[in-house]
């Protein structure tokens, strides 16, 4: 049966039809193999995946993120970041590493970060001479921290799928986000070196106190997402519901978004909730489907025969999930392989809060690998670069990223000791 | 027609906006009211949730004009002219086809839930099913219009029929 599933969802995905509708095909024709198609198990199925109040996380943090870009929020952060490491060799890069994290303590989407941050940042970048390439390279390569911080999309995604506590989800991407911002500092060091940028001036105690200031309530919304979900005072959905509300009055306030502005910042939201619900609700349906033809019992049994031990088996599954995100974009993908996969995981003890982590970390650099990286187009259509050019200045990111991955899959006390801390 | 359309478009950018902002307001509320009056509304989480299957469905509405539903164009972007259209229409009857098929149960389970209502609301569930009736109805529709144009007449191509360069643009 996982051939049919396997062969006829990529059959359905190779001739164009959308994801959603990909997924839903392959789902009849599993059922119709298995003799249980009735068009009342679509009916039910969409609405039930739809129908769920930890999934509208999704669109409140989406909007928030909408909020941010079109109230100026976002270049508050950037100049705050600025002040403290502008004057630095290289300093822009650290800029964007930097705003990076804090954009993605603010939002939930890959994507949303690296545009916004791309926006900004890239012009700003080659008017000081740096190298356009690694440039857009590391600001693709940051914006997937995006959804490794929390709020984090795929993670909604994956704790409703799986069943997994979504708030602990969120905590345990807290550390390893910032491990792999570190290790993007580290790679931009060194690639910097070549460069000949020009630095901005020294910003005076009293410019930063300005920046710090100016930028403020904007870095207080991450804390207070973090701190909120840690003392259990809101759910996630709640928290996206007061991250939306408080961007709002945020972006009233500093007086950077008008009345007029609202509706499109709606319509935008409700239109990527559309795109990334809809998806989701069918993988509820092709998730029955996988369920009823026992495909997960069916790949524990082969996995099993092929290794007992946890750390290969993940190891294995690592190397699938980077192939599957060279071809596939994240929010599919983990719809598709979290019903498949988790159940081969937690059957040999791993633990899947951990999983989910390594799982999305594991999309979101595939993200950023070619052919089908999405974070890579965004950065290919800001700079005006090809994609062989952004894929050149990338690839020592990307690597640094991978070899990261590869650790927390050795040391997975790098991920579960942390997350101790945040949810005792 | 194309004043027909204007207004169509407005009303449902219009509904969209008023959705959505309830449902913000609803959960920000509720949270405010916990903390500071101890207080709960208990319908609040369950109309979220219907105002949330309008979202989601009004929304995929929105992403069909756009052509925005997440696809893979790896082999359709890269095939000639004559092969994209084959696959268009072969892609596009398949969506049709399913959301037909959709549409089918949710009239079922309307039929089968129409004396069930929301326990806090007192809304009838059929409300959730409702929505997936409107959406694929206009989903279909779209659907229909965008395929006849691009197979028959050449116009309103996808991304992946553009020139590359002008692709990544738009990206």
């Amino acid at each position: 049966m996982i051939w049919v599933f396997i062969l006829s969802l990529f059959f359905f995905l190779l001739i164009g039809a959308p994801v959603a509708i990909a997924m839903l095909s392959s789902a009849i024709v599993m059922l119709v193999a298995l003799g249980l198609f009735d068009t009342g198990i679509l009916g039910e199925y969409l609405i039930k995946g739809a129908n769920n109040f930890s999934l509208m996380a999704i669109p409140f943090f989406i909007l928030t993120g909408e909020i941010m870009n079109a109230g100026g929020v976002s270049k508050r952060i950037v100049d705050f970041a600025s002040a403290f490491v502008g004057h630095i060799k290289g300093g822009l890069g650290y800029v964007v590493i930097i705003s990076g994290v804090i954009f993605a303590g603010l939002s939930g989407s890959a994507v949303a970060d690296t545009a916004a941050l791309g926006a900004i940042l890239i012009p700003m970048m080659m008017a000081k001479g740096y190298n356009k390439n690694s440039s857009t390279g590391l600001v693709a390569a940051t914006g997937i921290i995006g959804t490794i911080i929390p709020p984090s999309i795929p993670m909604i995604l994956f704790g409703v799928v799986g069943g997994v506590s979504i708030t602990k989800l969120f905590m345990a991407g807290v550390v390893p986000g910032l491990i792999i911002a570190l290790g993007l500092i580290v790679i931009w060091y060194f690639v910097s070196k070549k460069d000949h940028s020009a630095t901005l001036p020294k910003a005076t105690a009293k410019e930063k106190w300005t920046a710090f200031v100016r930028a403020f309530w904007a870095l207080l919304l991450p804390v207070i997402i973090i701190v909120g979900l840690r003392g259990g005072i809101f759910t996630p959905t709640e928290a996206g519901g007061v991250a939306a509300v408080y961007a709002l009055i945020i972006s009233f306030f500093y007086k950077e978004i008008k009345w007029k502005q609202l509706p499109k910042v709606f319509v935008e939201a409700a239109k990527t909730t559309g795109v990334v619900m809809f998806v989701a609700a069918t993988a509820i349906v092709s998730g029955y489907a996988i369920t009823v033809a026992q495909i997960p019992k069916e790949l524990v049994d082969f996995l099993s025969g092929l290794t007992a031990n946890s750390t290969i088996l993940l190891f294995i599954i690592m190397l699938f999930l980077l192939i599957v995100g060279c071809v596939m974009d994240l929010t599919p993908a983990i719809l598709i392989f979290t019903p498949v996969l988790l159940p081969v995981v937690t059957a040999v003890g791993i633990d899947p809060v951990y999983f989910g982590l390594l799982m999305v970390i594991n999309l979101s650099i595939g993200l950023i690998t070619p052919p089908v990286g999405t974070v890579l187009y965004v950065g290919c259509g800001i700079s005006k670069i090809s994609i062989v050019d952004i894929t050149k200045g990338i690839l020592p990111f990307l690597l640094v990223q991978m070899a990261i991955l590869f650790l927390l899959v050795l040391f997975p006390d790098l991920v579960t000791v942390p997350l101790s801390w945040f949810t005792e | 027609m194309e004043k027909l359309l204007k207004v169509l478009n407005g009303l449902l950018n219009g509904i969209i906006v008023i959705v959505l902002a309830s449902m913000v307001a609803l959960v920000f509320f509720n949270v405010v009211l916990r903390y500071a009056f101890h207080l709960s509304i208990t319908w609040s989480e369950e109309m979220a949730r219907y105002l949330f299957v309008w979202v989601i469905f009004l929304g995929a509405i929105v992403a069909s004009k756009e052509k925005s539903h997440l696809g893979v164009d790896l082999l359709i972007g890269s095939v000639p002219r004559k092969f994209q259209k084959i696959l268009y229409f072969v892609s596009n009857s398949l969506m049709v086809f399913v959301l037909i098929l959709f549409i089918d149960g949710l009239l079922k389970m309307i039929e089968l839930n129409k004396m069930i209502s929301g326990p806090a609301t007192g809304i009838p569930e059929a409300v959730f099913y409702l929505a997936g009736v409107v959406a694929s109805v206009f989903m279909i529709a779209i659907c229909v219009v965008q395929t006849i144009r691009f197979v028959f007449f050449n116009q309103d191509a996808p991304d992946w029929a553009k020139p590359k360069k002008e692709w990544r643009e738009t990206k």
